[in-house]
């Protein structure tokens, strides 16, 4: 296999912290609630690239473990979201976040 | 030994108050009253059994009683309080006296009260009080005496304000606690200097202390005797109704007449007395304090028999007979012989409460009317009553041979003895004006024409009414003969009972009367009495309105004193001031102001926020992004 | 080189192109015009990073992220897409106030992170030889119950309570209670 003169640690850093920055402007500037949502999920899979990066970096199972905590709550969060959403689509007739500003009470 | 009956003598009455005062509420007089006086009544029985029991024991003096382990109230460090009851044997005739006069009592409430709104609340209070007042005198642990102390205090306080839709009898009520608070004050530093000083507040392991020379040794500074003498003393002159305290007992006669007798003369204001009897062996280190038991008893005696001559309410001439007699107890006490004054403590028990149940009947007669002026001629009408009331009288103003006669003497003598020939002379002076004031009481209600129509249609009440009066009578004619004066012959009860319940710890000796002295004393006293009481009967039927004492003495007395309005006046007003004062600068400035400034502030930055709630979920993410991503750039900067 | 032991170092062909190509999809998420082409681009993405994960070692790890996230995640957030049958035209990103100003303050930042990336001695230097054994599922498990019980005992009251939860859900949607839906 061809190597690249780039480390693998920065390489894998940089792909993280891209996902994670592109998550968090489509999260942040989406009007929709479900693209917000997997802008999330993108943010989370950056975290745990970073993570797992540093657990093989650091030849410890911690950052391994962190992972699976955060898929197991992004599965948990998904699922809740979701069904809110769908909720919220039936009551309102969309997913755009700025439709439901009077929940605000 | 251990005796387990005596929890027995306690948990009846405390049964009988909880059955009437939670289970048979609203139930009528006879039915609350039957419950309440067997309750009663099995106390009793168990304090007949009980004191068998102690009397069959015979072993050496500091084994002498019976206990009864209960629980550990409390356990902490050094000090160690267990709820045991004791039974010395002081405590036993006390327990008789309170569970006997208790039951004759309730009887007679039966009736008195059977026109009564809510007598289950009344049967309920009685036999509370009953429980408390067994408690007290039970307790082996100063503690739990005080546990005790409290519970009385606050059966008082219910029973005066009984009828509590008269503003007056919920003051009076409350004039009683509180006044009564300020003597608790004493007891709690009692406690302290006991349990800090003595390391123990167990009444037999303090009274050993007197002659625990590794103790005393040990460098317990002397001002702790003294503080605790002092602070006993001053818990008992409020619950004894000595001066400065005894301004409540008068207004307390508020509460309905059976209270009166059993709390507000036999009983509960005996407790102090008792309670200085019990501990005497300590009492006794500090003799600046009994001097001053000794004062405070005389001055109380002649103050109350002062302000009695006047009295127009036949209750009031008693409550003031009843401080005059308690003061009687004090200068006992002052004199160093508790025996003495637990003797008049017993039969003053006895002749006071027949007093009161006979007021309570001519009261009961006249249709809740307790003016004397508006008495008179009832010894027709009332025939048992009024010889019940003769009885009573001639007891207390010591007639030959009746009860408050051996009491009275026994406490002259001793006077006599410690505090020589002006000692006695003063206090035989309270004990004509007793005769004074009392015939004259006597005289008012049964003899001379009927000078209201209350006073004709007056009825004898019923037998249930009169039998405790007759039981009663006879205790008042016959109780004193349980301790006889030297000359009559060796027969001191009262005295051995007395010593006997110090845990084998022995008190010296006190000076002894010539024969000759002792005659000439009893014969001084009772002659005088009886002149002066033959005078006061004979006045006061050919002229109700006479006036003992000399103007302007006389209208000082009818105004008692002045001494509520000096109270009213040096510590009343100016302590309600400076509660308002306080109550100015802490509650309403500060507290109010950090109140209302907290709100003020929750208010202004709730609306400042409230800026920041938009609504739109992607404006708080954007919030959350830039200040979290500010804070992690700051902090990764500052680590590169 | 005995088994389990990798040697850090450069990055190789193969990584280099999943991870430009996970980027690639992950801005495609972002860029879609409608919702089921950006569920379709996050399921890509996952997938690439589990094969990122497989290129590092981490097998346990990359079977996990096919299984759960790109297995049930993202195929739950296709159906959900479906199910609601967005319209394209309210998806679309109309232009924001502020937007483009944060946009390039992000974008600033994101630029300052990465050069920092080529500071060395950025990060402190790891094993000369990974253990590939500490990335294994018998390594995690065993972390599983004994450092991390509590936070594994919390997760399971988690996913209990979002199963509650996501019934909870689903029953308020069918009750009759519910009459007033559609209203805007």
């Amino acid at each position: 296999m061809i190597s690249l003169p780039v480390g693998e640690l920065e390489f894998h850093v940089f792909v993280s912290i891209a996902l994670f920055a592109i998550g968090a402007y489509g999260f942040l500037c989406k009007r929709s609630g479900l693209i917000a949502l997997m802008c999330l999920e993108l943010m989370l899979n950056g975290v745990n690239l970073f993570l797992m990066t540093f657990s093989k970096h650091h030849s410890s199972p911690d950052g391994a473990s962190l992972f699976l905590f955060i898929v197991l709550v992004a599965a948990a969060e998904a699922a809740i979201a979701l069904s809110i959403f769908v909720i919220l689509s039936r009551r309102f007739g969309s997913v755009v976040l700025d439709d439901y500003r009077r929940l605000k009470g | 030994m251990i005796f387990e009956g005596l929890r027995w003598i306690l948990l009846a009455p405390l049964l009988g108050a909880v059955l009437n005062g939670v289970i048979l509420q609203n139930k009528s007089a006879k039915i609350s009253g039957l419950v309440a006086t067997l309750a009663s009544l099995v106390a009793f029985g168990f304090s007949v059994v009980a004191c068998s029991q102690l009397s069959g024991l015979n072993s050496a003096p500091e084994q002498n009683f019976l206990i009864d382990p209960l629980f550990t109230w409390m356990s902490s460090g050094h000090v160690y309080v267990p709820f045991n009851l004791e039974l010395t044997s002081i405590t036993s005739v006390m327990l008789l006296v309170i569970t006997g006069i208790g039951s004759l009592i309730h009887i007679y409430s039966i009736s008195y009260l059977s026109e009564e709104e809510s007598p289950w609340r009344f049967f309920s209070y009685l036999n509370l009080f009953l429980a408390a007042m067994l408690v007290l005198v039970l307790a082996s642990n100063l503690a739990v005496v005080f546990l005790g102390w409290e519970g009385v205090g606050l059966c008082s306080y219910l029973l005066i304000g009984y009828w509590y839709k008269k503003p007056e009898n919920t003051a009076a009520g409350m004039k009683a606690f509180i006044t009564n608070r300020v003597g608790d004050i004493g007891f709690l530093i009692a406690l302290f200097v006991a349990f800090s000083f003595f390391q123990t507040g167990d009444i037999s392991r303090l009274a050993e202390r007197v002659n625990d020379y590794a103790f005393l040794s040990s460098g317990v500074p002397t001002w702790a005797w003294y503080t605790f003498a002092g602070s006993l003393l001053w818990a008992a002159t409020a619950k004894s109704a000595q001066i400065p305290l005894y301004i409540w007992l008068p207004d307390a006669m508020a509460g309905p007449t059976p209270v009166s007798a059993l709390i507000h003369a036999a009983t509960m204001v005996t407790s102090g007395i008792f309670l200085i009897c019990r501990v005497w062996p300590l009492f006794a280190m500090s003799p600046v304090i009994v001097d001053a038991a000794f004062w405070i008893g005389m001055s109380t005696a002649w103050l109350a028999a002062l302000i009695a001559v006047s009295q127009t309410d036949v209750k009031k001439v008693l409550a003031y007979s009843t401080v005059s007699q308690l003061g009687f107890m004090f200068v006992a006490l002052g004199a160093g012989s508790p025996a003495a004054a637990f003797f008049h403590v017993i039969t003053h028990a006895c002749f006071k409460a027949l007093l009161f149940l006979a007021a309570g009947s001519v009261i009961h007669g006249m249709h809740h009317k307790q003016e004397m002026s508006l008495m008179g001629g009832l010894k027709d009408k009332m025939k048992i009553t009024h010889v019940c009331f003769l009885i009573g009288t001639l007891a207390i103003i010591g007639f030959p041979l009746t009860a408050g006669f051996f009491s009275k003497d026994m406490i002259l003598a001793k006077v006599f003895a410690a505090q020589g020939v002006f000692g006695y002379i003063l206090l035989l002076g309270a004990a004509l004006l007793t005769a004074a004031y009392m015939f004259r009481a006597y005289t008012l209600c049964f003899w001379g024409g009927a000078r209201s129509e209350y006073a004709q249609k007056a009825h004898e009440s019923d037998p249930l009414m009169y039998m405790p009066l007759v039981v009663l009578a006879f205790l008042s004619l016959f109780i004193g003969w349980l301790e006889l004066p030297e000359v009559f012959g060796h027969f001191t009860k009262i005295t051995d009972w007395v010593h006997s319940s110090w845990y084998g710890v022995g008190v010296g000796e006190q000076a002894h009367l010539s024969h000759l002295a002792e005659w000439l004393l009893m014969l001084i006293t009772s002659v005088l009495s009886l002149t002066v009481a033959y005078y006061s009967f004979k006045i006061y039927q050919r002229n109700p309105e006479f006036k003992i004492l000399p103007e302007p003495l006389h209208k000082w007395s009818t105004n008692k004193f002045y001494v509520d309005e000096a109270f009213e006046l040096l510590l009343i007003k100016p302590s309600m001031k400076a509660g308002r004062f306080i109550n100015r600068i802490s509650d309403e400035t500060t507290f109010n102001g950090l109140a209302n400034g907290s709100f003020r502030f929750t208010r202004l930055s709730g609306r400042l926020l409230a800026l920041f709630h938009t609504g739109s979920v992607q404006t708080y993410a954007w919030h959350f992004v830039f200040w979290s991503s500010l804070i992690v750039g700051a902090i990764f900067l500052w680590t590169l | 080189m005995s088994e389990g032991i990798v040697v850090m170092g450069q990055v190789n062909l193969f990584q280099v192109v999943v991870g430009i190509l996970a980027l690639a999809a992950a801005i495609g998420v972002v860029h879609s015009k409608s919702a089921v082409s950006s569920a379709l681009s996050l399921m890509a993405t996952l997938f690439l990073t589990a094969f990122l994960y497989f290129a590092k070692g981490a097998y346990f790890a990359g079977v996990v992220q096919v299984l759960i996230y790109a297995g049930a995640i993202a195929v739950l957030f296709v159906f959900i897409v479906m199910l609601l049958d967005l319209k394209p035209s309210r998806v679309a990103i109309p232009g924001q106030k502020g937007v483009a100003l944060l946009a390039f303050a992000a974008t600033a930042m994101f630029v300052v992170v990465v050069a920092l990336l080529a500071v060395p001695g950025l990060f402190e230097p790891g094993l000369q030889e990974s253990n590939l054994t500490a990335l294994s599922a018998k390594a995690i498990s065993y972390n599983f119950v004994s450092t991390y019980m509590l936070p594994f005992q919390a997760t399971g009251f988690l996913i209990l309570a979002a199963i509650v939860g996501v019934i909870m859900l689903a029953k308020s949607v069918r009750s009759p209670s519910n009459e007033s839906r559609g209203e805007p």
